[in-house]
């Protein structure tokens, strides 16, 4: 995974970004903020990791500009950092980051965090995905699915969600099929 | 008693932490780290004694955070927990005591100087 690094101290960006490969990861290194927007413009990468306190941007003022930008792709951001508590928590979440690490990192804690965020990044393409465009037939309102097998939208969508399904009738149908048909059932049994 | 004599200035977990991740890597990344390391902690030690004598909190609160950083990062627990009251002895309810820690500071890093080098030397190779 594309991962960007905005970390202004150098030896903490070299031992990240050397862990980050490690892990079968590539990371972007950026030396402070400014460098880090920049470089976010141009790679859009999934994953962030930034460091709190920097110079000019700060990793939280990153964080919002990155949150303004509304990407239709979600970017998960992970804070440095060494300050603790629930004012520094709050403070983080307030301004859209996702998750947290303690500097100095711990490399298993790290990569585990990596884990994490892998999922909910494939969560949210999944989410995208479904709210995406859908091979719909025009008359029978089967939708293909990616094996490119047809399901009726019931069995589609409670295969992939936690949906189910109470039937009902809305208002137009009631008054366009249910109405006549009780007229009509009611002139057969005169 | 000599300053060698007391506990490891620095922490050896941290250590095999950074050999491991080093192994993986082309460059010999850590003689690259310690380079940097004892370059830019001998820079930021200056700019925290300039800072001090010209009473800039903000400048001082700055650079002992970003030492503080690349010391924990290193392992160099000892330097990174003064790092840390300089931090807040910077703050603006500063009492004083700050040039007391700079010096601890560089009597902190002259023993992690002395251990990076016996590492690279020893440990590393």
């Amino acid at each position: 995974m594309n991962i960007l690094v905005a970390e202004d101290d150098a030896v903490s960006r070299l031992v990240l970004g050397a862990t980050l490969r490690r892990l079968g990861h590539q990371p972007v290194l950026a030396e402070n903020g400014r460098e880090a927007w920049a470089a976010f413009q141009k790679e859009s990468p999934p994953l962030v990791i930034t460091d709190w306190i920097m110079g000019g941007i700060d990793g939280l003022e990153l964080c919002r500009l990155i949150r303004a930008e509304r990407r239709v792709k979600y970017t998960y951001v992970i804070l440095l950092t060494v300050m603790q508590g629930k004012g520094a928590y709050l403070e983080g979440m307030n301004a859209g980051v996702d998750d947290f690490i303690t500097k100095p990192f711990d490399p298993d804690e790290l990569a585990a965090r990596l884990r994490v965020a892998e999922r909910i990044l494939g969560l949210q393409t999944q989410v995208k995905q479904l709210e995406g465009l859908l091979p719909i037939c025009t008359y029978c309102k089967r939708i293909r699915d990616e094996g490119n097998a047809w399901s009726v939208i019931e069995e589609y969508l409670a295969r992939r969600t936690d949906a189910s399904f109470t039937h009902g009738v809305c208002p137009q149908c009631f008054a366009t099929v249910v109405e006549p048909e009780l007229e009509r059932m009611k002139q057969e049994g005169k | 008693m000599s300053d060698s004599a007391g506990p490891m200035a620095l922490d050896r977990a941290v250590l095999a932490n950074l050999l491991a991740v080093a192994a993986g890597e082309d460059v010999s990344l850590l003689e690259e780290l310690v380079g940097i390391f004892l370059a830019d902690s001998t820079t930021y030690i200056a700019a925290l004694r300039e800072a001090a004598d010209a009473g800039d909190r903000d400048r001082l609160k700055k650079a002992a955070h970003t030492l503080g950083g690349s010391s924990g990062t290193i392992g160099a627990r000892g330097m990174a927990d003064v790092c840390r009251q300089l931090e807040v002895l910077a703050g603006p309810t500063a009492p004083g005591g700050v040039a007391a820690l700079i010096d601890r500071l560089e009597q902190e890093f002259g023993r992690v100087r002395g251990e990076l080098e016996t590492f690279l030397s020893r440990g590393a190779r």
